[in-house]
């Protein structure tokens, strides 16, 4: 397990953070590129979208189908503004509110299930749940989505600041719930070892469904911006290759249980599929080898070496 | 009336019968220990009384209340605290962490100070004042099976079960646990203890309880059980040092 405190003074800690939100906030309108400002809107809600993954993992919930709940959100925000006519910003509060209560459900089918069988079991559930979408084509458009979603505006800036905003307040909130509130010991402990935990007073299905309603809400949220983002919505969205899979990676690049290091690791992601977009017929092996070789060399996730070199830069400037 | 009855208790897994029909008492303030050969179902007499697992027959009851079917974490806020055979320390936390979740558990209303206190208290008592910042995962066996202790004793445990805690120690560390265990017992904890080390055991306790096969074959004294043929057949033949 990767303690961040452990690995950066507090106050270094925060410096960088502070030193990229201002970069993030300030360089990329100021540079007026449409494709970067996509590709950052994207790495946002993305980033949103793998650390509502990362909730569960503080738990041992290592969801495999996790881009249920982020197409949840996606088809609910689209039929809500489509078909209910509803304004996209209540939209995106009703798909939330829909994912977490579905979440909620869902613990109860999912209570005791651990380890593979739970991860299984949420892929199952992704799965039916795309082939749902896929079949039931009249109200879902079938293979071909829904189009036409009203975005929440169609300025490029204002849509990065939509997402970065939204991903900013997801991680402050995440991140303070798994590192530093009252949840986080448990958390911790239930983590390592559930059985000694229980006998120790720790009602553990609490805390897994506490992790289980906050990954959905947060999956549904990234799913719902995504949905306003983008106007359209296919079972790709929920499918779990590639929606699954790549939250995954993300979550394993940047350093799982750590909150702050799958954020890092969507906006990797997302950049290195876009870069090597340039070479199309060995995108997916290139992109696969590289997110392959960062597991191999970088173990624990990119997060621990950031800090390490934010650390080392922090030093020397300071010296 | 008795803090803990045990009532004529069985459980298989499978066709596997690992206990059948133990009965015993524990009265409160006592100091308790349980031996027999591997296989006997000392463990799985723990996880029964301690809710890990359920009897499929038979009752337990604590403090006057039925508790056959509760799960270990409403046990622990009744006052019934366990250790582990093979050690479980929650790795990635420190040894003041480890602590500090058996107090969220059982949910203190102290204050903050005063648990504080409480922790120090325990820490010293333990001998783990010095460990309190390291990692359980980095502490050596002899500090691990003083924390299993340690969380136990963070419940406010009334009846504490130690399952093994000599196993794997050297001799002066089980020296210093079975002084801890003493001093345990001398502030009014009753202890219940399974044990494997049985010279260190017939020392430490005034009763004994022998299984063997899933049943109980012996209670009484250490000198009783030292000199019954049943239990030299079945457990202390095997072991020269008691006789």
């Amino acid at each position: 397990m990767l303690r961040l405190k452990s690995l950066a003074t507090l106050s270094s800690f925060k410096i960088t953070g502070l030193i990229l939100i201002i970069i993030m906030v300030v360089v990329p309108p100021a540079l007026r590129d449409p494709y970067l400002l996509h590709i950052l809107t994207l790495g946002s809600i993305y980033a949103i979208f793998a650390m509502s993954w990362d909730i569960l993992m503080y738990t041992n919930q290592l969801s495999l189908g996790h881009s249920f709940f982020f197409g949840l959100a996606a088809y609910s925000t689209a039929l809500f503004n489509s078909s209910l006519r509803m304004h996209p910003i209540l939209a995106i509060i009703a798909a939330v509110a829909i994912t977490a209560i579905v979440g909620l459900g869902l613990s109860i089918p999912f209570f005791k299930l651990r380890g593979a069988y739970y991860a299984l079991g949420m892929a199952g559930l992704a799965k039916i749940a795309t082939l749902t979408v896929t079949a039931y084509s009249d109200i879902t458009g079938g293979e071909e989505g829904i189009r036409g979603i009203t975005p929440l505006t169609t300025d490029h800036v204002g849509n990065y600041y939509i997402a970065l905003a939204t991903m900013l307040a997801s991680l402050i909130f995440l991140y303070y719930t798994a590192e530093h509130s009252r949840f986080s010991l448990i958390f911790r402990a239930v983590r390592d070892d559930e059985v000694a935990a229980k006998c120790l007073g720790i009602v553990v299905h609490k805390y897994r469904l506490l992790c289980l309603v906050l990954g959905s809400a947060f999956a549904g949220l990234g799913g719902a911006v995504y949905a306003t983002y983008l106007t359209i919505v296919n079972p790709n969205a929920m499918a779990i290759i590639p929606t699954t899979a790549l939250v995954v990676t993300m979550g394993m690049v940047g350093g799982v249980t750590t909150i702050i290091g799958p954020a890092l690791g969507a906006y990797l992601i997302v950049f290195l599929d876009s870069f090597f977009r340039v070479a199309e017929n060995i995108r997916l092996l290139a992109y696969a080898l590289t997110a392959t070789l960062i597991l191999l060399l970088l173990p624990g996730g990119i997060i621990r070496y950031a800090i390490k070199a934010a650390n080392y830069l922090i030093r020397e400037v300071r010296s | 009336m008795p803090l803990l009855e045990v009532r004529n208790i069985s459980k298989s897994f499978g066709g596997l019968k690992v206990i059948k029909g133990v009965s015993f008492n524990v009265d409160k303030g006592e100091l308790i220990g349980i031996i027999g050969p591997n296989g006997a179902g000392k463990s799985t007499l723990f996880n029964l009384i301690s809710g890990v697992y359920h009897p499929d027959a038979g009752s337990i009851i604590f403090k006057d209340e039925d508790i056959t079917k509760m799960e270990p974490y409403d046990l622990v806020k009744k006052g019934l605290a366990r250790s582990w055979q093979i050690v479980r320390p929650f790795r990635n936390l420190t040894v003041e962490e480890n602590i500090r979740v058996a107090f969220y558990g059982v949910g203190f209303k102290d204050s903050l100070s005063e648990r504080n206190r409480r922790l120090d208290e325990i820490l010293q008592m333990t001998g783990l004042l010095q460990h309190r910042e390291q990692l359980a995962k980095n502490l050596p066996l002899g500090h691990l099976k003083r924390l299993e202790v340690a969380r136990a004793v963070a419940t406010g445990a009334e009846l504490l079960m130690l399952d093994e805690p000599f196993a794997g120690l050297r001799v002066d560390e089980i020296k210093g646990l079975m002084h801890l265990v003493t001093v345990l017992h001398s502030i009014g904890l009753t202890i219940l203890i399974i044990e494997h080390v049985v010279r260190s055991l017939l020392e430490l306790t005034r009763r004994v309880l022998v299984l063997h096969e899933g049943r109980l074959i012996k209670e009484g004294t250490p000198e009783e059980v030292r000199r019954d043929k049943m239990v030299i057949e079945a457990y202390l033949g095997e072991e020269s040092e008691v006789a």
